[in-house]
């Protein structure tokens, strides 16, 4: 009896498990071709090879093309836009985000078309046109409406606002916090909290500053972005060095100097080695 | 007087004897005139022609002009013009001004190296036209001894100074000659000690070593042999049956992968969209 009871609880058991297993999708070739052609171009883009993450994400984009992957077509066509970007391409970098944009063909989804904006925005802040950096950020939250990248997008706004409207800034930066920290997108969260600190230094709130830079720092340690470290140290050396703090203000640019140094950023090292010098009697 | 004249009889056809003697004598002295004048040329007719020169240095009066190294005239006469320069006037025989022509120049040369300045005109082209008395032709002062030498005295002066500082420079290389020489000779002496002792080993190791290599390349071209007798019945067939195996494996992996519980902990290959932060001043551009 106990043996037949066993034989059918295990067979149950077994009948039970089959049932629960279940096969993941399976890849096509297209998109497994398509998944190494975009792994070979991010690495030569993070090896500095621009050249060779071009040509790797154009083969991807047109097995994409080739299948009408509208996801894919976005992807590789942001990333293209990047490359062409630091390949000094202005006018290809955004044709490429156009296409997402305003393109025939596909219709590409509103969050794709977000991003595409915020790109766009954020090339032309970089470009310091100011007017056209407003414009495609406010039709990037148009197109967002609660996509994940709208903390991201009220950074950027925040940092727009920074210089001229530091107040607004703040608004923004914290507005941006809240949505970066419910999205669990800690580097942008640290971004916000610096934002939050550059506006609380021009305003001449220093306490609330020191508090966000290290805030922004103990974050920007856990990602590992040796440059926003460097960033953070500076802003808790400026922060200090206002307040008359020269001591443990010129501790906070040396470490920023080192953390520069370790990354090879050169530029960095220049700013902290400026900013020891007008602190050295 | 008339007296002794009718008188004396050596006195008679006195005077036609006297007129007569005066006659011949002034008959010698125009012959000899006309003879020397003739030599001279004196009654050649001639022609005159001028030339205007910079300075009448070493031109004189009665200077030979020459034509092919042929006397055919004399300089006449020198003299200042207005503007400072100097006229020389030729007078030359008209029997050679067939060679002289409207291309013919004179030059100022002088005849040999140590010889007395002349005149040279230079023959002119048969087609060239005929010069009429008076004209002018074209001169050129050919540089003189002096004038050669002082060129030649300027372009040796530098030469000599360079050879001076090729001897000094020569003289510093050739002292330090010896040393050289000294370890020349040494780095030779122990070459020579090398190549003996080269010698001596390979004399002795080498051909042992010969064999050696010798009976490994034979075993290696059997080996070889060997291997191409496999590789030729059999390496095909397992490469077939290693490809079949590995993607016999792949799909079992595959399969594996995507079965529940093992699918969750392997995370699919996806393609990545590259970030664009939001704090990164600067960095979307090309760095420079």
């Amino acid at each position: 009896m106990n043996r037949w009871m066993l034989t059918w609880a295990a067979i149950t058991a077994a009948l039970t498990l089959a049932g629960c297993v279940s096969s993941a999708p399976r890849l096509t070739v297209q998109q497994e071709a398509a998944i190494q052609y975009n792994q070979r171009g991010e690495a030569a883009f993070r090896q500095g090879d621009f050249a060779l993450a071009r040509d790797e994400f154009q083969k991807s984009l047109s097995i994409h093309r080739s299948v009408e992957n509208q996801e894919g077509v976005a992807g590789e066509l942001m990333n293209l836009s990047l490359v062409y970007r630091r390949l000094g391409n202005s006018s290809d970098a955004h044709g490429a985000l156009d296409q997402i944009l305003s393109g025939p063909g596909l219709a590409f989804d509103d969050k794709q078309s977000a991003e595409a904006a915020y790109r766009k925005a954020s090339y032309y802040l970089d470009d310091a046109d100011d007017a056209q950096a407003r414009v495609w950020a406010g039709r990037a939250l148009d197109f967002c409406r609660g996509c994940p990248a709208e903390g991201r997008i009220y950074n950027l706004q925040a940092r727009m606002a920074l210089s001229a409207r530091p107040a607004e800034s703040m608004q923004l930066a914290r507005r941006a916090l809240a949505l970066n920290r419910s999205a669990g997108n800690k580097i942008e969260e640290a971004n916000s909290h610096r934002l939050i600190a550059d506006a609380a230094f021009q305003t001449g709130d220093y306490a609330s500053a020191q508090a966000a830079y290290d805030a922004a720092l103990q974050l920007d340690k856990k990602t590992g972005a040796a440059e926003k470290i460097a960033l953070d140290l500076m802003g808790l050396g400026r922060v200090l060095a206002r307040q008359g703090k020269r001591k443990e203000a010129m501790d906070y640019f040396q470490r920023a100097y080192f953390v520069s140094e370790g990354a090879g950023d050169t530029r960095a090292m220049d700013e902290a080695a400026a900013e020891i010098k007008k602190l050295t009697p | 007087m008339a007296i002794l004249q009718n008188e004396d009889a050596r006195f008679k056809g006195l005077e036609k004897k006297i007129g007569l003697f005066v006659l011949v004598a002034i008959l010698g002295i125009v012959l000899t005139i006309a003879s020397i004048g003739y030599q001279h040329e004196i009654f050649s007719p001639k022609i005159h022609l001028y030339f205007i020169a910079e300075s009448g240095q070493d031109i004189n009066d009665g200077m030979a002009v020459k034509l092919s190294g042929f006397n055919i005239g004399k300089v006449e006469k020198l003299a200042l013009t207005d503007a400072a320069k100097v006229k020389v006037t030729l007078s030359i025989n008209k029997q050679y001004m067939k060679w002289v022509r409207a291309d013919s120049n004179a030059r100022l040369l002088k005849e040999g190296v140590i010889g007395a300045n002349i005149i040279e005109i230079s023959p002119g082209t048969e087609t060239a036209a005929a010069l009429a008395d008076d004209t002018q032709i074209a001169f050129k002062r050919e540089r003189g001894l002096g004038q050669v030498v002082d060129e030649l005295y300027g372009e040796i002066v530098p030469l000599i100074e360079d050879l001076k500082r090729v001897a000094q420079r020569a003289e510093t290389l050739l002292a330090g000659l010896p040393a050289t020489q000294q370890k020349l000779d040494a780095v030779l002496v122990s070459a020579k000690n090398n190549f003996d002792n080269l010698e001596k080993i390979t004399a002795s190791d080498v051909p042992a070593t010969i064999r050696k290599l010798d009976a490994a390349i034979l075993s290696a071209t059997r080996a070889l042999d060997n291997l191409e007798k496999v590789t030729a019945s059999d390496l095909p067939v397992m490469t077939r049956r290693g490809r079949e195996a590995i993607e016999g494996a792949k799909k079992i992996v595959d399969s594996v992968s995507r079965t529940w519980p093992i699918s969750g902990a392997i995370e699919q290959p996806r393609s990545e969209t590259l970030p664009v932060d939001s704090y990164a001043e600067g960095q979307n551009q090309k760095k420079k």
